[in-house]
């Protein structure tokens, strides 16, 4: 066997685990399969006499990588035009994607890493679905081991934190109404105060109503969206409350017609998400499959 | 692969939207890229309904999506839609749903 011949024997035999971080950190099997041919080209040009341990040596390279264009992909990302979605990836003959566990793989995981930074998202995917030692990714983030314990720790904290909500009945449904009186008045200051900094607001728009179609995100800028909204939408908006499950939401209706229902999911710290959603007979648009799609 | 994903595929081949909706939880939601969450059994269900249930042309099946059972709408080879879902107690708690070419490319069949 030639050296090269050798070369791509190993990485043949590590490409699905490099995939499976790869995908975990950008949530797109596209640029996943992008950085693993990048890897491969690095691979292929390193001195591999110097690399002791080739799997730690591309598990490396990876994650920088990734950590890289993940930073790069969110801010093409922010220009999405509505809620942005991973890609999905066909997992029948590799069901953790080469991963020794299914974490952050499912697509809940992955929307709640995007809220993570790189280097906590990467800390989280190489100690919760790879089992890596925390010295390894320590070396692996050119970090330290006390310090990859605690952004492991925070990450866990935002997944399960937000994935099993969040606060008591009662304290969501005197968030929701202190929060629609405040959006009601456009009380800037109320608003930021009853938000949480990674707060994100989705609605669906849909053209329907003038509403964004992208999640807004951040205390100040939700706060400002609301305020913004407030000197002309909520005119004759009459709101009533429904309550499933212990989650309350908000109907509003403009002139008896069902406008759209809003709800927020709370924890400790306040509001973490608003969800607006719009009247079913708006819901039609939503199945052309022909509609303008933006790649992404 | 977990009956409910099955029952569910089953009674959205044949159009029994009242058998669509007995997989899913009160609470579901249902999330389109680039386009908005729709929230509640009834809304999913319409939604799904129109889109993935009984299209003209389309094969619908239950493939393995992000590690769990999902589905898949086929036309001649091409995945249409790829749908992750995510499941409690044998219902149907969220449809994430994948419409965008762009996003499919991995999805292709002879």
């Amino acid at each position: 066997m030639t050296d090269l011949e050798d070369a791509a024997a190993v990485f043949a035999g590590l490409r699905p685990r490099l995939f499976g971080i790869a995908y975990r950190m950008l949530s797109s099997a596209t640029e996943a399969e992008d950085l693993v041919q990048d890897v491969w080209l690095r691979w292929q040009t390193t001195d591999r006499s110097r690399v002791e341990n080739p799997g730690a040596f591309l598990a490396t390279t990876t994650t920088r990588l990734a950590i890289n264009e993940l930073q790069s992909a969110r801010k093409r990302r922010e220009t999405y035009i509505g809620p942005w979605l991973p890609e999905p990836v066909d997992t029948s003959a590799d069901p953790y994607l080469g991963a020794e566990r299914e974490e952050a793989l499912a697509f809940a995981s992955l929307m709640l890493m995007e809220k993570l930074s790189a280097n906590e998202r990467a800390a989280y995917v190489l100690r919760e679905a790879f089992d890596y030692p925390y010295a390894q990714i320590a070396d692996i983030l050119q970090s330290t081991e006390p310090a990859v314990r605690q952004l492991v720790s925070r990450a866990k904290k935002h997944m399960t934190g937000e994935q099993r909500t969040t606060v008591a009945p009662a304290a969501q449904k005197e968030l929701l109404t202190t929060f629609l009186a405040a959006a009601r008045t456009g009380d800037l200051g109320e608003l930021e105060r009853l938000l949480t900094a990674g707060v994100s607001s989705i609605s669906d728009g849909n053209g329907a109503i003038r509403v964004a179609r992208r999640p807004v995100a951040g205390s100040e800028r939700v706060a400002k969206f609301y305020s913004a909204l407030s000197s002309w939408y909520w005119e004759g908006v009459e709101i009533s409350f429904v309550t499933t499950n212990g989650q309350t939401s908000a109907v509003l209706r403009r002139a008896g017609n069902l406008e759209g229902v809003m709800t927020v999911i709370a924890s400790a710290d306040g509001i973490e998400q608003i969800l607006w959603m719009a009247n079913q007979d708006k819901i039609a648009p939503l199945v052309s499959l022909q509609g303008g799609h933006k790649a992404g | 692969m977990h009956g409910f994903v099955r029952e569910f595929v089953e009674a959205c081949r044949s159009s029994d939207l009242a058998g669509v909706r007995a997989a899913l939880d009160e609470d579901v939601f249902a999330v389109v890229d680039g386009r908005g969450p729709v929230y509640g059994a009834t809304a999913v269900t319409a939604l799904v309904g129109a889109l993935l249930c009984g299209r003209p042309d389309t094969s619908l099946t239950v493939e393995s999506v992000n590690g769990a059972d999902g589905l898949a709408l086929w036309r001649a080879g091409r995945a249409l839609v790829v749908v992750a879902v995510d499941a409690e107690a044998a219902l149907i708690t969220a449809l994430w749903i994948v419409v965008s070419p762009a996003k499919l490319r991995g999805w292709q069949r002879p």
